[in-house]
């Protein structure tokens, strides 16, 4: 919107300029309109009135070579920004980042944030009005902050007004205030001069792209070691049932870093909020917890929560194996609890069993080929029984779960019972197949004993 | 006299029946002529009490059980088109439909699979008695070339029937087959026209079906009936020895080992249907190829040839190869029916069975 106000007052002002230099001929040409009429004046006034004519055309070759060339979007005027700013001239590369840039397309330019002169030819011109020619770390913010903390500003492109308060709030601008330069500043996300928009695949700040760029800092071990934080969280993450959903499988519902510890407002979440946190996607789960006696022990006791059993950054893809493994790891190898997480993984692996057996079945029975359409689908209930188990083991009842396994086995079992009949059926076409034989070979018989009787 | 002679006379004095028998005994049952003006007892008496030698028992029936097979894909045929439906988007659906719904549709879908199968070998056997034999010597060459017809027309009416359950394993075997065809010089683009090309596409299905159901079971029974009417011309070949042997009527003793044969070839087929049925896999997908594909076992030695060596080169191979065996009769012209006494001959045939086997055992173990 502003690009265009900006495009449609340039536009209006060069229309304007070449009116004014129609309506206002040189007043050595125009002194004296009368004896410009006459043949002999006109003849006579030739030498001024051609040199301001051709002055005309040139003016006019100019303005259509511009026109042309904008039109067809070549050469380095092809974009509004560029043809008002002459930085480009010496600041070429940074031209090429800025043109891609959000920014460019809304005809913002280096004298947004860099003061000077843009349409200055020279360098001491170009350098002169309130240039800048850097930033101290904290001056990015606030100049950032200047156009993206204006609601007027913001609201035509719904984007937030809240970040730079949000950032303030962070860790990273925490530290920024306190004088520490070496935290993440909008343009170490952002970049400074090639800054997309967050869904453009090619920015960092793209989900895909946000674990990388988080990375540039977190995962350098030398950045790291004076805040005691590991370098190895990327890598872990990237392992994680998490990072192989958002990396490999492409999975954008898969969270990335700031899915838990925010965007602009990033901060590790605290003890009590890890849950909170988890539960933001894992609904259920985090129902079952608060239910259980875990909740309020690791809030005393300030345990990290879902974090405890499922760590934190290498989340693996939850096995009912670590019902036998985790449960050790705060409770004596003998004691209730830990029978109890036995119990709930034995109920587990018994249901997984039931299912894998019915599903072969079913497979089998398929490529004989029979319809199991209806197994199929009897499996997939069960089968929603189990995924339901598994949240609801949260909250450690074992009825709970066992509610839940019992049903996906016992359909499990029926559709193999039910499967196993019908294979049946078909293990009757060998006695079919028997029968016949026996037919033919008793046909076989009469007619050898016909033929010896004709013979006879 | 008894009721059936009396419904037989009054059918006689309204249709000849003669005529009628004597149609039906041009596909092999009597190799002699039947005179049309004589009762249809008395012609049937005579057809049946024709002394025939006895050589024509045995493995020298195997025309007739051929023919017998055709029939046999015929009915079975038949009694799936009344389910099937021959579009990409009701083809599979109405396959599972007689497999799994109609009453006998697995048995017949799995003896038609079977008898096609035993069709294409049933005639590879015939050819290779025809040659061990020397059945091919003058005046017998057209036995010879109706055989490779027939044989090439089975294989054609397999492949084209193989595409019509129109599941994952049908569609690219399928187009594995086609790719053997496509690489023949001339023949590749005479296919590729009757197909509509070589992409399988709704309209290519149709296509198949017609070619299936139509147009080379025509072909087949027109060749088996040239066939059988070259036998009544020229006879039946004889090896020295068998023309020792006594003449017997065609009944009983002809017609008894026909039937008894026939019982045995019907009961291979049911075994082979039940103990080995096809398989039956996903509906079919064009953009997923599943791993381990290979073309029908009749193909799969020139499929084989042509992932061994450039395409046109193994066109020019397989075209030769073809042009070679429908010509043998007119290329050897040795006197002798013996095969020793045609020990070239007999040492080419031999390279060229063990190329095919060779050929075949590596397209299963790259498919593989």
């Amino acid at each position: 919107m502003r690009g265009m106000r900006r495009g449609g007052d340039t536009a209006t002002r060069r229309r304007g300029d070449a009116e004014t230099l129609r309506a206002k001929p040189s007043p050595r040409c125009s002194a004296s309109p009368n004896v410009s009429d006459s043949p002999r004046h006109r003849v006579a006034a030739s030498p001024c009135c051609l040199f301001i004519t051709s002055a005309r055309l040139l003016l006019l070759v100019a303005f259509l070579a511009v026109g042309v060339l904008s039109t067809h979007g070549q050469g380095i005027w092809s974009n509004k920004a560029a043809r008002d700013n002459y930085c480009t001239v010496c600041h070429s590369s940074v031209q090429v980042e800025l043109q891609e840039s959000a920014h460019a397309r809304e005809g913002i330019n280096c004298v947004e944030c860099h003061g000077g002169d843009p349409k200055a030819q020279t360098v001491a011109g170009a350098h002169s009005t309130n240039f800048r020619r850097t930033f101290d770390r904290k001056q990015i913010v606030e100049l950032c902050a200047r156009c993206h903390s204006d609601q007027s500003k913001m609201k035509p492109y719904g984007i937030p007004t809240d970040q730079h308060a949000l950032y303030l709030t962070s860790v990273h601008g925490q530290k920024l205030m306190k004088g520490d330069s070496n935290v993440a500043v909008c343009s170490d996300c952002h970049s400074a001069h090639r800054v997309l928009a967050a869904k453009d695949p090619k920015s960092p700040v793209f989900r895909e792209n946000i674990p990388q760029t988080c990375g540039r800092c977190h995962a350098n071990a030398e950045l790291m070691k004076p805040y005691n934080l590991s370098a190895g969280i990327v890598t872990d993450y990237q392992e994680s049932a998490h990072g192989k959903a958002l990396l490999e499988r492409h999975n954008r519902q898969a969270p990335e870093c700031t899915r838990c510890h925010g965007t602009h407002g990033a901060a590790p979440p605290g003890i009590g909020d890890v849950a909170k946190v988890c539960g933001q996607c894992h609904t259920k789960t985090l129902e079952s917890f608060r239910q259980s006696p875990h909740k309020s022990i690791m809030a005393a006791s300030g345990q990290a929560e879902c974090a405890s059993c499922h760590s934190n950054h290498l989340v693996e893809h939850a096995s009912h194996a670590l019902w036998g493994s985790s449960c050790s790891n705060c409770h004596a190898e003998a004691s209730a609890e830990a029978d109890r997480g036995t119990k709930i993984q034995a109920l587990f692996v018994q249901a997984e069993a039931e299912l894998s057996k019915a599903k072969e079945s079913v497979d089998n029975a398929k490529r004989v080929p029979l319809d199991v359409t209806d197994y199929e689908a009897r499996l997939s209930d069960a089968l929603t029984y189990l995924v339901e188990a598994r949240p609801v083991s949260h909250d450690l009842k074992v009825d709970d779960v066992e509610d839940l396994t019992r049903r996906a086995r016992s359909i499990a079992q029926e559709v193999q019972s039910d499967v196993h009949r019908k294979m049946n059926v078909f293990g009757g076409r060998t006695i079919i197949l028997i029968l016949v034989w026996f037919y033919i070979l008793i046909s076989i018989a009469v007619v050898r004993r016909f033929r010896r009787t004709m013979g006879g | 006299m008894s009721t059936s002679r009396k419904a037989v006379r009054w059918l006689e004095e309204r249709l000849n029946l003669t005529e009628i028998f004597s149609f039906f005994t041009t596909f092999g049952l009597s190799y002699g002529s039947i005179d049309l003006n004589k009762p249809i007892e008395e012609a049937a008496r005579e057809a049946f009490t024709r002394e025939l030698p006895a050589y024509t028992r045995g493995p020298y029936i195997l025309g007739v059980l051929t023919f017998l097979v055709f029939v046999f894909q015929g009915v079975t045929g038949l009694m799936l088109a009344f389910y099937y439906q021959p579009s990409a988007e009701t083809a599979y659906e109405s396959t599972l439909l007689i497999i799994r719904e109609v009453n006998f549709g697995w048995y017949v879908h799995q003896m038609h699979y079977w008898g096609g199968n035993a069709l294409i070998a049933l005639l590879a056997v015939r050819l290779v008695r025809f040659f061990v034999h020397g059945v091919y010597k003058a005046p017998r060459e057209l036995f010879w070339v109706f055989g490779v017809v027939l044989l090439f027309l089975s294989v054609n009416a397999a492949l084209t029937g193989s595409l019509l359950p129109w599941d994952q394993q049908s569609y690219w075997s399928v187009t594995r087959g086609l790719e053997v065809i496509g690489t023949l010089p001339v023949v590749g683009y005479i296919a590729s026209f009757l197909v509509g090309g070589f992409d399988l596409l709704s309209g290519t299905l149709l296509r198949f079906y017609v070619l299936h159901i139509i147009f080379i079971p025509l072909m087949m029974l027109f060749f088996f009936y040239l066939h059988f009417a070259t036998v009544r011309r020229v006879g039946l070949s004889a090896l020295p020895g068998d023309q020792k042997a006594e003449a017997k009527p065609l009944y009983p003793d002809h017609l008894i080992q026909l039937v008894v044969l026939s019982l045995i070839l019907f009961g291979a087929i049911l075994t082979l249907g039940t103990l080995f049925p096809s398989q039956f896999w996903l509906k079919a997908d064009p953009f997923t190829s599943p791993a381990g594909i290979k073309p029908p076992w009749y193909m799969m030695p020139a499929y084989s040839l042509i992932e061994l060596i450039p395409h046109w080169l193994a066109g020019v191979i397989l075209l030769l190869a073809m042009l070679g065996l429908v010509l043998l009769p007119f290329i050897e012209r040795a006197p002798y029916q013996e095969l020793r006494k045609r020990p070239i001959l007999a040492a080419s045939a031999a390279a060229f069975c063990l190329a095919v086997a060779v050929l075949a055992i590596i397209g299963y173990w790259r498919g593989n």
